[in-house]
């Protein structure tokens, strides 16, 4: 008995020593110059507009970002996006709707590994939950930080962002920045979130 | 009877086919400055060879590359990714796990899982275990902030010998070569090689 009770408390002694000496397996963001957000569970918690979800980070140079509609409420919110710099996105949830192009010229449902790079001041324009008002998730990356969205802290959703998802008008023009109003030779905007097609 | 029948086959055609009149039609990479294509499907396609078990696929912006970077069942874990960077990369692990160490100290170290987000400046060194959890197929999606023109055209459909490169590393030569990196003034000394990534349990 008593070498049963010595040999439990051996190994109990072995284990402790083992956990303490193993090195801490996750650090903070930040650490290394790495930032790191779990963009799900923030983006989860941030509502943009009923039904939206939006959560983005910033690095030196460019800026992450997580858009996400619940099932069922997605299919009326077409995003619509001025942009100044280059962004890549991918559906890994759900189906998206884009339309791209100053004449509307690229047209695509996206589903889940679909994935699009959309250069600077290319219009553009998207409809999620295409195929079923499912809960989509789309996520982007701007090869510039975006600064107007300003801090990524997580209690904050931007006004930027929202007067971007929620006052957009018929009609106007899509590339509404300085560098796009500045290019040479810009085409005009041919077509406006009225010419997307409606689901059924 | 048989003219119901014909009658409810017409309308179930036609029915049909204003479904799919409806539906956009799908234009292809490159119009109206989009690129576009369906990177999973592209992946699996796209096994790095050696060391296999590694998949992998690739998109070129004007100005960025999007990638997509996929460990197979039991074949990841074995794998570290050690990546020389001369521009921003950000990721996200929509499947599986990775364990991540980077910094010139390896202090950044997290096990990341599906949502789970990073940003990694210029130059600064990073690697990684896919599959760490329970050795399990793992994507990470990948964007870099410049485009990363040593991988060459990504419409060939084959992985870029500078990539199988980069995967086929040899221990102990230093993550930071590109010339912009070695350049940096006050450049700290790597202290940590892929050795140092803890083991799988």
């Amino acid at each position: 008995m008593k070498n049963k009770i010595a040999l439990v408390a051996l190994l109990a002694g072995l284990t402790t020593l083992t956990v303490w000496a193993r090195p801490p397996l996750d650090t903070g963001d930040g650490v290394g110059g790495i930032r790191y957000y779990d963009s799900y569970k923030l983006t989860d918690q941030r509502e943009a507009v009923p039904g939206f979800f939006f959560s983005f980070i910033h690095g030196p140079n460019s800026t992450y970002a997580v858009y996400k509609t619940a099932a069922g409420k997605g299919r009326d919110l077409p995003v619509n996006i001025n942009r100044h710099n280059e962004e890549t996105g991918v559906v890994v949830k759900g189906s998206v709707l884009f339309k791209a192009g100053y004449n509307g010229e690229f047209e695509r449902v996206l589903h889940v590994g679909d994935a699009i790079v959309i250069p600077a001041c290319t219009p553009h324009s998207g409809i999620f939950g295409w195929d079923s008002n499912e809960e989509t998730i789309l996520i982007t990356t701007f090869t510039e930080k975006y600064a107007e969205y300003g801090s990524d802290d997580p209690k904050l959703i931007t006004p930027e962002f929202k007067k971007k998802v929620s006052n957009i008008k018929p009609g106007v023009a899509i590339a509404e920045t300085d560098m796009c109003k500045n290019m040479k030779n810009a085409p005009k905007v041919t077509w406006s979130l009225a010419d997307i097609p409606k689901p059924e | 009877m048989k003219v119901m029948k014909l009658l409810t086959l017409l309308l179930a055609l036609t029915t049909a086919q204003m479904a799919v009149a409806a539906l956009p039609e799908n234009s292809s990479s490159g119009v109206g400055g989009i690129r576009y294509y369906n990177g999973l499907e592209r992946a699996d396609k796209q096994e790095v060879v050696p060391p296999g078990g590694f998949f992998f696929s690739f998109m070129h912006g004007p100005d960025s590359t999007f990638a997509i970077t996929k460990s197979g069942v039991g074949k990841g874990r074995s794998l570290p990714v050690r990546i020389n960077r001369h521009n921003e990369e950000t990721g996200m692990v929509i499947k599986g796990s990775v364990l991540f160490k980077a910094g010139y100290n390896g202090e950044f170290q997290r096990v990341l899982r599906v949502g789970d987000t990073i940003i990694i400046p210029k130059c600064v060194p990073h690697s990684g275990v896919f599959g760490w959890d329970a050795n399990e197929e793992t994507i990470l999606v990948t964007t870099f902030t410049d485009k990363y023109v040593e991988y060459g055209p990504d419409d060939t459909g084959k992985t870029a010998a500078e990539f199988s490169q980069k995967v086929n590393y040899k221990p102990n030569s230093g993550p930071a070569e590109t010339a912009d990196c070695k350049n940096m003034k006050d450049a700290p000394k790597l202290t940590w090689t892929v050795k140092d990534l803890p083991k799988p349990e």
